[in-house]
């Protein structure tokens, strides 16, 4: 699993102009949701955790479906599978650079949020936990769907179509501790959202390990 | 000769069991209830209420499911012909009684009535898609393509049930609470649901590969399967944060008889439009593997 | 305790239609598409 996470994150320094496009991308559609809204500073703080997430996870369907790129072209996957590894092992090396890297991508939004929306926070750390766990959410079945839809036309639409419904809860609870950080946590409820969120990182990344063989066999 | 005797005498064995399950299951919901309120005697063998009304669920569910489980997608559709007629009838019967028998509830009035049909949609819409959730598993582990025809039908049927709970429940939410959508976690879960199971069925039509398509499909609802109940609970917890909001849970007995006459005829409905629905499937596989017909003459002149 | 809900027939016929409409239509579509399959595979039959 080690040499498949090296393969994967050295593949991703190597596209690295890749991640900057893909950080523009999020950035003009956090600029973007800012015109929804209209230039009134107290409601776009209130909704800034939501527009972060969202923008996220717009970049974040970029970000998964590139990541099979390389392993369709000159049918690269069909030559990992003769080697004798486990296919968990491919899984979960791809996975966990996708989390690692949209991580990153989450981290790297959020000074974008704070100029755009004034929604600053001195909770630092708690915030970037929170981005790692939600991306976390994001990439653990974004990798399995991302690894079918590469391998069919329409790949475009599908991935969306099929992981925008599923990570409901992911996105429902960052979005929800993300503004607890920056809003103020009066109940003291962020223990609870994050918990909920661990526990569908927990469901999906054992889950989508296991059925991942089943989903690139020929 | 023998063979063909063999086979429809162990047809009619099966219909049997269903048949019974069915009327154990009617008998003990429908039957009994009327006896004990228009004809004052008692003929449900002295069993209490809750034990009369989990028999006949487990009744109509065993029954329903075991009618999937032996049916064949390449034999004729009778048994779904007559389950879908039984079903219009039953359906009809219970919505002349919820519309026009069974008395107004004290706070909830005339809009009671849309419970009789929304519930038993809940029901049914729930039991089809853990139906496909049971076939995809059974596909991944068997490889059976009778399994696949069983998951893509019960996904459809229990999509568009799950549509027409959206609808009902919306036209239910509109007198109720004011609004016609109150992100109430069932109704919501249903909407994240519905178009779950919509990207599986689109993927489905993406894939040109059967194998690849059967197996990504079955992953996929079983995915999609597991995050329902996250999804119900992320957004109850979501939902309580800024608002309370209350649902009669509990129907009082004079409410029961029309509610089970509908739970039963959408039940037959369903299963009837799950084996129809397996046999376009398993016709439409057989046609993409067998090999293209040959040319007839005049097509053959029409080349040249 | 909330006010009684009065009158409401509109919604209760809104709901029972759209009941009937959906599981007819859904039904229909069913059996023209089954009976597509079955005219295919006759006609596929002849053919050989």
């Amino acid at each position: 699993m080690i040499a498949a996470l090296r393969k994967e994150v050295l593949l991703q320094w190597r596209t690295r102009t890749q991640f900057i496009a893909v950080f523009i991308f999020g950035a003009t559609a956090l600029l973007l949701f800012s015109f929804g809204v209209g230039p009134n500073s107290e409601i776009l703080r209130q909704f800034s955790a939501g527009f972060l997430w969202l923008g996220l996870l717009l970049s974040s369907t970029l970000t998964l479906a590139e990541s099979f790129h390389a392993e369709m072209e000159n049918r690269a996957l069909e030559g990992l599978l003769l080697l004798p590894s486990d296919p968990r092992a491919l899984y979960y090396g791809k996975a966990v650079a996708n989390w690692i890297q949209l991580s990153l991508l989450g981290s790297a939004l959020i000074p974008v949020m704070v100029i755009l929306y004034d929604a600053g926070t001195t909770r630092v750390l708690s915030l970037l936990g929170i981005i790692v766990l939600g991306a976390a959410g994001l990439s653990a079945p974004g990798t399995l769907y991302a690894a079918m839809t590469a391998q069919i036309r329409g790949k475009q639409t599908l991935l969306p179509l099929l992981l925008f419904p599923l990570i409901v809860p992911a996105l429902l609870s960052s979005v929800k501790a993300t503004s607890l950080v920056i809003l103020g946590d009066p109940m003291n409820a962020l223990g609870s959202w994050l918990s909920l969120l661990a526990a569908f990182d927990a469901i999906y990344w054992a889950l989508c390990g296991l059925l991942y063989g089943r989903v690139i066999e020929e | 000769m023998g063979d063909q005797s063999q086979v429809s005498k162990h047809a009619a064995a099966q219909g049997a069991v269903a048949a019974g399950l069915f009327f154990v299951g009617l008998y003990f919901s429908v039957i009994a209830p009327i006896a004990e309120d228009y004809g004052g005697v008692n003929i449900a063998f002295g069993l209490p209420l809750g034990v009369r009304a989990s028999l006949a669920a487990i009744c109509g569910v065993a029954g329903a499911i075991f009618l999937l489980i032996v049916d064949d997608p390449k034999s004729r559709a009778r048994r779904a012909a007559i389950l879908v007629g039984a079903g219009l009838v039953l359906l009809l019967l219970g919505s002349y009684w919820g519309l026009f028998i069974a008395p107004p509830e004290t706070y909830m009035g005339q809009v009671q009535r849309i419970m009789y049909v929304h519930v038993p949609t809940a029901w049914n819409a729930l039991l089809a898609i853990t139906f496909g959730f049971g076939c995809a598993i059974v596909f991944l582990f068997k490889g059976d393509f009778r399994w696949d025809a069983y998951m893509e039908s019960s996904i459809e049927v229990g999509t568009v049930l799950g549509f027409l709970l959206c609808c009902q429940g919306a036209i239910w939410a509109k007198p109720t609470w004011g609004v016609w959508w109150d992100w109430d976690p069932r109704l919501t879960t249903t909407a994240v649901l519905i178009f779950a199971f919509l990207g599986i069925l689109a993927l489905r039509n993406f894939v040109e590969d059967p194998v690849k398509r059967a197996i990504w499909s079955s992953v996929a609802t079983i995915i999609a399967y597991v995050d329902v109940p996250i999804v119900f609970y992320s957004v109850k917890w979501w939902n309580s944060l800024h608002q309370q909001q209350s649902t009669p849970n509990t129907v009082s007995s004079v409410f029961h008889i029309p509610l089970r006459l509908n739970a039963f005829a959408v039940l037959f409905l369903m299963t009837g439009f799950i084996m129809l629905r397996a046999r376009v499937a398993a016709l439409r596989l057989s046609h993409e593997i067998a090999p293209p017909p040959l040319l007839s003459a005049e097509e053959v002149g029409e080349l040249a | 305790m909330r006010g009684v809900v009065s009158g409401g027939w509109a919604y209760v016929w809104a709901a029972y239609t759209v009941t009937a409409t959906i599981l007819v239509v859904y039904g229909v579509s069913v059996i023209t598409r089954l009976r597509d399959e079955w005219s295919r595979q006759a006609k596929g039959r002849q053919a050989q």
